[in-house]
């Protein structure tokens, strides 16, 4: 337990000067895109910054950060976020560093993995994307039938024999009934409520012709509002199953600085749309020289299994719909080959399959808890993992 | 003359960004689309008006509009606004 507090105790103490890394701003708005994400997919590519500790309760424990070549672009020019730089940026935001350092079970530095990881394809990117002409024109008619219902409060604010500053409160809550209308959401300030409640009892064109992908008629401006919002939410929803195909190079030194190990690995993630399942497919082949005497061996390594989300934090709208919802409980249930390719040692076997299952806790806003569970099918010998993985701005 | 300034952020546009100039005195309103962030001068003459700036955010990304210019009364509730939810819309009441 002192084990655990002291790993925890070190993980929010480099955190704090983290959070700097960007400014506020822009780590407002990569907070909330990461919380929509599964903590498996940051696991294989994170989009932000990600310090995780591996196996801090066994022998060999590792502390972990991840980061893209666009965050640390991001803090050196904060300008390349804005849309006319960002889509020049596909490799920067693809391209992730990783760095890892090794400890033996009495926290001494035992050496350093150094890698990058990029993204081959990654059909999730949701940055880039480009509604259809449909989504368009739906926008196009609500945002219409709202500014005719602008105009009419507008010419009756200007009229008004009242001071500067009651009409700027008063514009100030007519723009924001036009937005909180568009986004489908409540307000509590009473002047934009009676706005909004103004605008929305009116009778439209664009908006009364309005025919829903059910092939329902739209009758009201809300009803249009409301269908525009579920079909962003379901194209961003839909956007989270698309396939991501990451490559992936580290090499590896001991505690000298001697580079001993090296791999590359393939991994591919794809969704199955409508559900809350995850394929996951993972192949790697690995170097290694570590022994006392010279003995080169080479591993390769493939894993295939489904990663489960049950746990979703509770929304205002239904599950699949809500892209807001965090994913706070997974499991990954996966089958495991390892194969040593040349100079296996005497009592190691060629093949090993093994069935295991990750568990992944969230326990903070950014903070998860993985627990890997391995079951060596040959040997019925079953074996334990835990690990700490926080992702943070 | 007005100067309109939109800076998009953390992504591209989902779809193109609607500009409505309404002249509230009489029927000589202004539209226009841009799909990218811009920088425009627009000529507009004397009169009192609304101006209206709408689209949608990228995933999780953000709008910044900015209104400059020669104006009798400057532009209301703010000349320079931000829009941070999904759809924005932000509204400008200036005369010229």
């Amino acid at each position: 337990m002192k084990k655990i507090t002291l790993l925890l105790a070190v993980l929010f103490v480099t955190h704090l000067p983290a959070q700097n890394l960007l400014d506020d701003a822009t780590s407002d708005v990569i907070t909330v895109a990461e919380n929509s994400k599964s903590g498996n997919y940051k696991d294989v590519l994170a989009s932000v910054f990600q310090l995780a500790a591996r196996n801090f309760v066994g022998e060999d424990k590792s502390l972990e950060f991840n980061t893209t070549l666009f965050a640390l672009k991001l803090k050196a020019n904060p300008e390349i976020n804005r849309d006319v730089f960002f889509v020049n940026e596909t490799f920067s935001r693809n391209l992730q560093m990783n760095f890892k350092a090794y400890f033996n079970d009495e926290y001494r530095y035992m050496g350093f993995t150094g890698g990058i990881t990029y993204a081959l394809y990654n059909g999730r990117d949701s940055k880039i994307v480009k509604m259809n002409d449909a989504f368009v024109n739906i926008f196009n008619q609500i945002d219409a039938d709202l500014n005719t219902a602008q105009q009419a409060i507008g010419s009756t604010i200007v009229r008004e024999n009242i001071s500067k500053a009651e009409r700027t409160i008063k514009w100030a809550a007519l723009s924001n009934a036009k937005e909180a209308i568009l986004n489908n959401i409540t307000v509590t300030d009473s002047l934009t409520n009676a706005y909004k409640s103004t605008m929305l009892a009116g009778t439209y064109n664009n908006t009364q012709n309005l025919v829903n992908s059910g092939g329902a008629q739209v009758t009201t401006l809300q009803g249009a509002s409301l269908y525009l919002n579920e079909a962003a939410d379901l194209f961003y929803e839909e956007l989270k199953s698309a396939p991501l195909l990451t490559f992936a190079v580290d090499g590896t030194s001991n505690e000298d600085g001697k580079f001993n190990r090296a791999s590359a690995a393939l991994i591919y993630l794809q969704g199955v749309k409508k559900s809350d399942f995850e394929i996951d497919i993972r192949t790697k082949f690995s170097y290694s020289d570590t022994l006392q005497v010279s003995m080169p061996r080479k591993l390769f390594e493939a894993e295939a299994g489904i990663n489960f989300i049950l746990g979703r934090r509770s929304g205002a709208l239904s599950v699949m719909k809500d892209t807001t919802r965090k994913s706070f409980f997974e499991i990954k249930s996966y089958m495991e080959y390892k194969t040593v390719i040349n100079n296996r040692l005497t009592d190691e076997e060629e093949h090993n399959f093994s069935a295991n299952a990750d568990l992944r806790l969230r326990i903070a806003e950014d903070l998860w808890i993985p627990l890997t569970i391995k079951y060596d099918i040959e040997n019925a010998n079953v074996f334990g993992f835990l690990n700490i993985s926080y992702n943070f701005e | 003359m007005i100067i309109i300034d939109v800076q998009v952020n953390g992504g591209v546009l989902p779809i193109p960004i609607k500009v409505f100039i309404d002249n509230i005195d009489n029927s000589d309103d202004f539209r226009f689309t841009r799909t990218t962030s811009f920088n425009e001068h627009v000529a507009l003459a004397k009169g009192r008006y609304m101006l209206t700036i709408s689209g949608m955010n990228p995933d999780e990304g953000h709008t910044i509009m900015k209104i400059t210019g020669d104006f009798s009364e400057k532009p209301t509730p703010a000349a320079e606004q931000r829009g941070d939810k999904r759809f924005f819309s932000k509204l400008f009441y200036f005369e010229i």
